[in-house]
């Protein structure tokens, strides 16, 4: 059955579904084709108790049709082509990647806009924060950002945080007491109810919001999935975008569209927004390739599908010499943000430190770990209580991700030879993590043991291995110029005027804070230009 | 029959006949050894259940649960099955076949030992994380 509608969004994620959300509410119609199927919270929550291996995707299914990444494989669906794996995951469903993220929405800070010109390092973003300003403050409106009112983050605001600050946890004071002088510990702002909002309950400290929050307390997309829908847009699931189909005149023409069952459709519209993340949007794009158009869609430039970056991690963990009772609240309520900015970054990556409420859960498989370990020492009984509970109360991790460099040979390309189970060509990845960013992280690490010697902390141990911390950017960087960018300032596609493609794909650089905030904010940016084009200006 | 009674009865029998019908472990047997060595009152029937038939299927496993209920002497490799049998309750998680499998996820008894709610699950007031915990 073909489709047709003013505006048809690929993708339901973060972007897709505040765009679809505005404009449904404004009489648009809209059309939104998801590849992946609708879940529901408490078959995921069932899914997530009954999994051995609790990965950031083990609630949510991973439909032939619609294959995603998995975190504890790398090769699970991305073709890696190395040196490094790219080892950020996303999950392809309704409501896209926010059903397991952390709900971290720091603003950029304003030299992550002007990385050229004030560090001589990778480039500037066509905008500033100044200009980005008024939209940060609507994306925190629309997410329900909670936010300690007291703590710009060298991010200046004109306007309050929506909702009052998380509090932060025991184990965040006890750091930030032992630290105090050396580094700041910051609250960490959070798409995350600290207080009944938009229906859904307060936070209820259930430590598991990578992967699932029990309650939605925490935002997620399929709040404005539902916002648009009752707004009149039209969610189809299920609906894996194939092929963008180019006119004469250089206009998007219309969507091919496979079903689970191998049938195919036709969806058309007036607009077109792609925001399918950092891997499928340029995947789509360069799979829709054709005689007149070999380098596929939106790809004058031949930049879409490089720059791929991520915020890679290192992480660090011992044991404080007094309990900081950690695996309660939110998986992280603080951090030391002020790594984020500094005269040094033509040397080296900014980067964050996370101070991470969940203990060794993610170095080291804890509290499962402890038990094997104090078993092997022989304790029983009480014995083996009491020691598990002292040594679970007073495990510390910590959490360095760094800014990564946009190199035009970090790049995503699908692969011909290579399909899915309906015949799509999965994504091939070359990366490599630079120096720059290699040096951030021993600095972070470097932080991470200030911090253990302030705690008098015993068994520190630096991992060695990087981590994706599943923010994928950079594949379809905005810019001025169309020979060295894919989309404008406003995100539309320099090469077709009724195309529009969001999401953190679109970042230049991609600065040491959490995307989300900053793509929501740039879809926000991007409803009113959309209006324009659907109007005909 | 229930789901539960045929479990006892199939790992009875696998028992019994690995032993010549010398001896075998019942789920209720099973569940007092595991009370002893977990030092835990109330433990789940139906968890029992599911740890005995994994262990029985290996049967120098069937001849040291026999060696617990009274039959014979301790050496490591009894020490090491103690061991197994207080992991898998702690952690909720058991190997069968070769392949570790999950039993209980908000059930195992680490979660009590630290003092917490299994992850997933909600943590008691808003806010409660910025307390020191209570210890256990």
């Amino acid at each position: 059955m073909p489709w047709s509608a003013d505006v048809v969004i690929v993708g339901s994620g973060v972007a897709g579904s505040l765009v679809a959300a505005r404009l449904a509410r404004s009489g648009v119609k809209v059309l939104i084709l998801e590849a992946g199927p609708r879940v529901e919270r408490g078959a995921a929550l069932k899914q997530y108790a009954d999994a051995l291996i609790k990965i950031p995707e083990c609630p949510y299914p991973d439909a032939p049709y619609a294959p995603r990444g998995r975190s504890d494989n790398p090769d699970h669906y991305l073709l890696q082509n190395g040196p490094d794996k790219f080892g950020s995951t996303y999950l392809r469903q309704v409501g896209g990647t926010t059903w397991h993220w952390l709900a971290t929405t720091l603003r950029f800070v304003p030299d992550d806009f002007r990385m050229r010109s004030r560090f001589g390092v990778a480039v500037d973003w066509p905008l500033s924060y100044a200009d980005l300003e008024p939209w940060y403050c609507e994306a925190e409106r629309e997410l329900g950002v909670a936010g300690d009112p007291n703590a710009d983050l060298d991010a200046p605001r004109s306007r309050p945080y929506p909702l009052p600050p998380i509090p932060l946890s025991y184990l965040d004071t006890r750091v930030a007491a032992a630290i105090k002088g050396r580094y700041t510990v910051e609250p960490t702002p959070q798409a995350r109810n600290s207080q009944p909002h938009d229906g859904r309950p307060a936070c209820c400290g259930s430590s598991s919001c990578i992967p699932i929050c029990p309650v939605q307390a925490k935002y997620d997309a399929t709040v404005h999935v539902a916002q648009a829908e009752r707004g009149g847009a039209q969610l189809v699931a299920d609906a894996v975008v194939t092929r963008v189909d180019v006119g004469a005149d250089g206009r998007i023409a219309g969507l091919v569209v496979k079903r689970p069952d191998g049938t195919e459709d036709r969806a058309t519209g007036r607009v077109y927004v792609i925001a399918a993340h950092g891997i499928e949007t340029p995947k789509l794009l360069l799979q829709s390739r054709t005689d007149a158009r070999p380098r596929g869609v939106a790809n004058s430039s031949d930049q879409v599908g490089r720059n791929l970056m991520d915020h890679p991690t290192v992480l660090s963990w011992g044991l404080a010499a007094e309990p900081v009772w950690p695996y309660r609240g939110p998986l992280s309520t603080a951090g030391i943000e002020s790594t984020r900015a500094g005269a040094w970054r033509n040397d080296h990556a900014s980067f964050r430190v996370q101070i991470d409420n969940r203990g060794w859960a993610w170095p080291g498989g804890t509290p499962s770990s402890t038990v094997r370990t104090l078993l092997k020492q022989g304790l029983r009984g009480e014995a083996l209580d009491r020691a598990l509970s002292d040594r679970t109360s007073r495990e510390v991790g910590l959490a360095t991700m760094a800014e990564q460099l946009p190199l035009p040979e970090n790049r995503i390309v699908p692969d011909f030879d290579q399909r899915d189970a309906i015949g799509v060509p999965r994504p091939r990845i070359t990366f490599r993590i630079d120096d720059y960013t290699r040096r951030a992280l021993e600095h972070g690490q470097r932080v991470h043991q200030e911090i253990f010697d302030a705690l008098t902390a015993t068994d520190v141990q630096h991992g060695k291995d990087l981590f994706g911390a599943g923010h994928v950017m950079g594949t379809y960087r905005m810019g001025v110029d169309p020979r060295q960018s894919v989309v404008t300032p406003d995100q539309r596609a320099h090469d077709h005027a009724n195309l529009f493609l969001l999401g953190s794909g679109v970042f230049p650089t991609g600065a040491a804070s959490n995307p989300t905030l900053t793509l929501a904010a740039l879809a926000l940016r991007a409803v009113d230009p959309i209006a324009r084009v659907l109007g005909g200006r | 029959m229930s789901t539960l009674t045929r479990r006892a009865v199939l790992a009875f029998a696998a028992l019994f006949a690995a032993c010549g019908g010398l001896f075998s472990i019942s789920v209720d047997d099973f569940l007092t050894l595991s009370q002893r060595l977990t030092g835990r009152q109330g433990l789940d029937r139906q968890l029992a259940a599911t740890y005995l038939n994994a262990l029985v299927a290996t049967p120098a496993n069937q001849r040291m649960l026999a060696d617990f209920m009274g039959f014979g002497g301790m050496s490591p490799e009894h020490t090491a099955l103690e061991n197994t049998i207080i992991e898998w309750w702690y952690t909720g998680t058991y190997v069968t076949g070769g392949e570790t499998k999950l039993a209980t996820h908000s059930g195992a008894l680490m979660w009590s030992a630290i003092g917490t709610p299994a992850a997933g699950t909600c943590g008691g007031v808003f806010g409660a994380w910025a307390q020191p915990r209570r210890p256990a």
